[in-house]
């Protein structure tokens, strides 16, 4: 038996080897691209050079009976790492990402990129390398910048970048540098740094940040450690440094480092210790997926394989009769099976390079099949051989033990053992297609519940603005000029965009607060008009109302939400007051309070305790809400020509309240999407098996049928008849998946405090929504065979 | 060649037992030509199965060769077979998806004939059999008739000592019957040994003996004639 025969044989039997290989070519596909994923995730951070050196500066701080970690460093860190731990090679402060406007000096156009304020050590910690200038001579000044290859082609195409000058809010800066473009899968993700010196200065002079103080953290702080480092001793020796320097017993903050590389998968903490999990369980699960949808392609390949053995038991028979052995015959179908995978393959990749760009779409990636990376070629390889073995051994098996006896007497072998493991894969298909669908219910019902749910703000026709200095400068000015276009119904500027408020601490005083009791708040500086532009409720009190209300009587004025007054008892009321530190002097007044309001957590069931302090100096936005009829363009155009009276050059555009709202579900719209991709493929895989399994079916029963409707059976009668099997695998398959769909769901909702309850109806739902496919897919062979000839299907026999 | 003593053979199935062959004996000489007719049930077919090797006596002996060959595994009884033994079945039993050149070098392929060698053989055989021309073929662009003379060409094609034939002709018009008969005798007498289960009086004249059977055994044997094979 040569490949010339295999081949005719693939080729002769159309349909068969058609809803083979696709069935089999978009399991494989599926998997590659979850692969493909799964390595994006694992390589997080894992490329650089030194990745196995770098750590990241994090703190846990205990506030009552909870430790929170956080990954921040205060100001003096950097400098007493440098002086007294040699086993820091070095490190660098690090802000968080941030955009910025650049113009190309003399130029109006102004491009928006990514980039941070760090030291120049950074560039020596990631290994970059520097295209035009030297790391060794940037940042001597103040007023540099050093950026990325891409930025420079933005700005300056073939031109040499070195030495021109980009402008933005925050000033002039001469370039120093370009570096090669960052890969994309590390968290050090910028287009342009400048030298971190600088935002200090901006955080000490507009008293942001006490940025010499060791209880403020305001930046990240990123170290390289020799490597010689024993982490442990390391961590110990970081642990003490706050109470030593801040002459403190036992502070409630501790320093330690932990490794970039698994920051990524690995970042989740609890009580202070990482709990060996995160982000990897998403990974695993779609791992895991990925691989169930490969199976269910393989099982495709088995049934029909299995199914079609009588119409293959001649041949082995007849091939057994002139000398064949078993072992030949094995051989014979396992080639069958590889050809078969082969073509799957290369249909595979072509799937891949054709729906790659969807996928990244759809899980805002940017993945790259690669035919020169050896782990993208080995992979796929290793997916084809596992698919040719496991999709061709049980059926090279079974087929090659006919007795040459029986076939050629064309007794039919006993379904037996075959008839029942076919019928278990199909019970084994539907069961995983009904688990995937009933999960992507879940996912997406829970999302809808907490987009829909009370959240205590106005998300709907509310806009924010980034704002310059000059309009902090004037900010009484600026708000009253927007209310004065008569679009504008409230507006006040605001230190957080309402649903991300990450300023929080501690140690705050109120009469008859315990000792011991320290609670972590959240805090917002905001101006008036603030609390009715995000459209908070008042529940007591008074809102804002001037930008001097912290000034009046030497007593600074502020709002605490519902759950702040709850937690302070007696004192959270209006009239209350409250203090930081242990001086003992309160100087803070409550003049309102608010409802609670869903922010950071949109999964929370109650609220965080948060303040909200008159101090709009440290604003960084300005909120407006508009009528519902209102043009969002009209509103935004109009508001953006107030703020150019104060800066002229202001182009930034609106962040809608809504937008924000909807991208703080990415991570549950990704497994979402994720979670719809895979479970339409898996349903799309085993309705091709279907198809097959049941055209094979009405071609066994043709005589059955032909005699039947003889006897006077109705086409339905048939129909229903050569339905009835499938449907009761189907109902097998929901027997099993309902209690695994079930706890599965269960467990992912359990980690969301405001969710969904689950009910019979997500789970009738789903059974339904794969009968009516089931009933689809089944029914054109049957309805085919119950309208044929019967007189010509007796005869056939 | 062949030696059957006392062969008995029983097919059980969960309620019921039937014996297919009860005490049968049976010697075949080499170059023979042996016709074994009897009602439908009365163990030809397995009496041939057996004697192709394709299924095992439960009781009695079967030499081949003055070889034992009953309780032989399937591999051994593979080997043997696929050096000594040709079929032709009743309904041809082609490979579809084999050209008839491909059906018919099957049994050399598996005696690890060299491709040369396999290529004059094929040749040779279909030009007995007067199918050379449709050497390309798929079994389902033939006739009847031709597809019984490729199915000869195959029993033929390793130069086996031994043909067992199920009723040749048994799906063949009456002319094309007769041509198949023709050919197995032609072999016959080229020194083939030949076993043939029929229906058909007519079929079974072209034999020298006609053994019939009933109820699994030998009833009564009928010499037409000596053997046609002259040693050269």
């Amino acid at each position: 038996m040569n490949i010339k025969q295999s081949f005719r044989i693939i080729f002769r039997n159309k349909t068969y080897s058609i809803l083979n290989i696709a069935g089999l070519a978009i399991g494989i596909a599926a998997a590659a691209l979850i692969l493909l994923w799964v390595e994006y995730q694992f390589n997080f951070d894992k490329a650089l050079p030194k990745s196995d050196l770098i750590y990241q500066i994090a703190q846990n701080q205990r506030y009552g009976d909870k430790i929170y970690t956080f990954f921040v460093a205060p100001g003096p860190l950097s400098e007493t790492l440098n002086e007294s731990f040699p086993e820091i090679k070095r490190n660098t402060r690090y802000s968080s990402d941030s955009e910025a406007f650049f113009t190309e000096a003399g130029r109006n156009s102004s491009v928006s990129m990514q980039g941070v304020y760090a030291d120049s050590t950074v560039f020596s910690m990631l290994s970059m390398t520097f295209v035009e200038g030297d790391p060794r001579y940037t940042f001597a000044r103040d007023n540099s910048i050093v950026i990325s290859r891409k930025m420079a082609e933005i700005f300056f195409k073939d031109d040499v970048a070195v030495g021109k000058m980009l402008e933005t809010e925050t000033g002039k800066y001469y370039i120093d540098g370009v570096f090669e473009n960052i890969p994309k899968n590390t968290t050090f993700r910028f287009d342009w740094i400048i030298p971190f010196r600088l935002l200090e200065q901006m955080y000490e002079e507009k008293g942001w940040a006490n940025v010499k103080s060791w209880t403020s953290n305001w930046m990240n702080c990123f170290v390289e450690l020799e490597p010689y480092t024993n982490v442990e001793v390391l961590n110990d020796k970081l642990a003490k440094l706050i109470s030593e320097k801040t002459n403190e017993t036992a502070s409630h903050f501790t320093f330690f480092i932990y490794p970039q590389r698994d920051f990524h998968l690995y970042g989740e903490f609890q009580d202070g210790k990482p709990t060996g999990s995160g982000y990897i369980r998403t990974v695993r699960l779609f791992f895991w997926i990925g691989a169930l949808i490969l199976l269910i392609a393989c099982v495709n390949y088995m049934n029909l394989a299995t199914a079609r053995s009588e119409k293959r038991a001649l041949e082995v028979g007849v091939r057994k009769t002139f000398g064949a052995r078993r072992s030949g015959l094995v051989w014979q179908f396992l080639r069958e099976a590889s050809m078969i995978t082969i073509a799957a393959l290369l249909l595979a990749i072509a799937l891949i390079y054709i729906f790659l760009p969807a996928f990244n779409r759809l899980i805002f990636a940017n993945l790259a099949f690669d035919f020169t990376n050896p782990y993208h070629v080995l992979g796929l390889l290793c997916v084809g051989v596992l698919c040719a073995f496991l999709a061709g051994n049980y059926p090279a098996f079974y087929l090659s033990s006919y007795l040459p006896i029986n076939t050629l007497k064309k007794l039919k072998k006993k379904g037996g053992a075959a008839a029942w493991i076919r019928k278990g894969l199909v019970v084994f298909q539907f069961a995983v297609s009904f688990i995937l669908i009933c999960a992507t219910f879940v996912i997406y019902l829970q999302i809808g519940h907490a987009q829909n749910r009370p959240l205590g703000f106005i998300k709907e026709n509310t806009m924010i603005f980034p704002i310059t200095e000059e309009m902090k400068m004037h900010s009484e000015t600026v708000r009253n000029e927007l209310l004065n276009t008569g679009l504008i119904k409230h507006a006040g500027f605001t230190s957080h965009n309402v649903i991300q408020i990450y300023s929080n601490g501690g140690g705050y005083q109120w009469p008859d607060k315990r000792d011991d009791f320290n609670p972590l708040i959240s805090m917002m500086f905001v101006g008036p008009g603030f609390i009715e532009a995000a459209g908070f409720t008042l529940l007591e009190g008074a809102s804002f109302s001037r930008i001097d209300d912290a000034d009046e009587d030497g007593m600074g004025k502020i709002v605490i939400n519902r759950r702040l007054a709850e937690i302070m008892g007696e004192s959270g009321r209006v009239g209350g007051f409250m203090g930081q530190g242990s001086d003992g002097e309160y100087y803070w007044e409550i003049i309102g309070i608010i409802d609670d309001f869903v922010f950071n957590n949109m999964y929370a069931e109650e609220s965080e305790p948060l303040i909200l302090f008159a101090y709009p100096n440290h604003a960084n936005y300005i909120i407006a809400s508009y009528e519902a009829g209102d043009s969002p363009a009209e509103v935004q155009a109009k508001v953006r020509n107030v703020l150019q009276t104060f800066s002229p050059d202001y182009s930034s555009d609106a962040l809608f309240m809504d937008e924000i709202f909807n991208n703080m579900f990415y991570s549950e719209r990704l497994i979402g999407s994720l979670a719809t991709l895979f479970a339409v493929l898996a349903i799309v895989i085993s309705c091709l098996g279907l198809f097959g399994l049941s055209a094979f079916s009405a071609e066994q029963r043709t005589k059955e049928i032909g005699i039947r409707k003889v006897l006077g059976a109705s086409v339905s009668q048939i129909v229903f008849l050569l339905g009835k099997s499938f449907m009761l695998l189907t109902l097998i398959a929901f027997a099993i998946a309902i209690p695994v769909a079930w706890f599965v769901s269960d467990n992912w909702l359990k980690s969301y405090a405001y969710k969904i309850d689950l009910n019979w109806a997500i789970f009738a739902g789903t059974a339904l929504l794969i009968i009516l496919i089931v009933i689809i897919t089944t029914s054109v062979q049957s309805i085919r065979a119950a309208t044929a000839d019967p007189v010509k299907s007796i005869k056939t026999e | 060649m062949i030696n059957i003593t006392d062969l008995e053979k029983v097919y059980r199935t969960d309620t019921v037992e039937t014996l297919a062959l009860n005490k049968m004996s049976l010697h075949v000489r080499e170059h023979e030509f042996v016709a074994i007719m009897g009602p439908s049930g009365c163990g030809k077919s397995t009496l041939l199965n057996i004697i192709g090797m394709l299924d095992q006596p439960t009781a009695g002996s079967y030499q081949f060769n003055g070889i034992e060959v009953g309780k032989f595994n399937e591999n051994k009884r593979s080997d043997l077979r696929k050096a000594n033994i040709g079929f032709v079945f009743q309904s041809f039993n082609l490979i579809d998806e084999l050209t008839v050149f491909e059906n018919v070098e099957l049994p050399l392929v598996y005696n690890n004939v060299k491709a040369s060698v396999r290529k004059e053989l094929v040749e040779k055989a279909l030009d007995s059999v007067q199918m050379m021309h449709r050497r390309k073929h798929f079994p389902s662009q033939l006739s009847g008739g031709q597809q019984q003379r490729v199915a000869v060409a195959r029993a033929v094609v390793n130069n086996s000592k031994l043909i067992l034939a199920d009723e040749p002709p048994g799906n063949l018009d009456s002319k094309n019957g007769a041509e198949v008969m023709q050919l197995l005798s032609g072999l016959n007498e080229a020194g083939t040994t030949i076993i043939m289960v029929t229906h058909s009086e007519y079929d079974a004249r072209f034999s020298q003996r006609i053994v019939h059977m009933l109820d699994g055994k030998t009833v009564t044997e009928n010499f037409l004639r000596e053997l046609a094979y002259v040693p050269k």
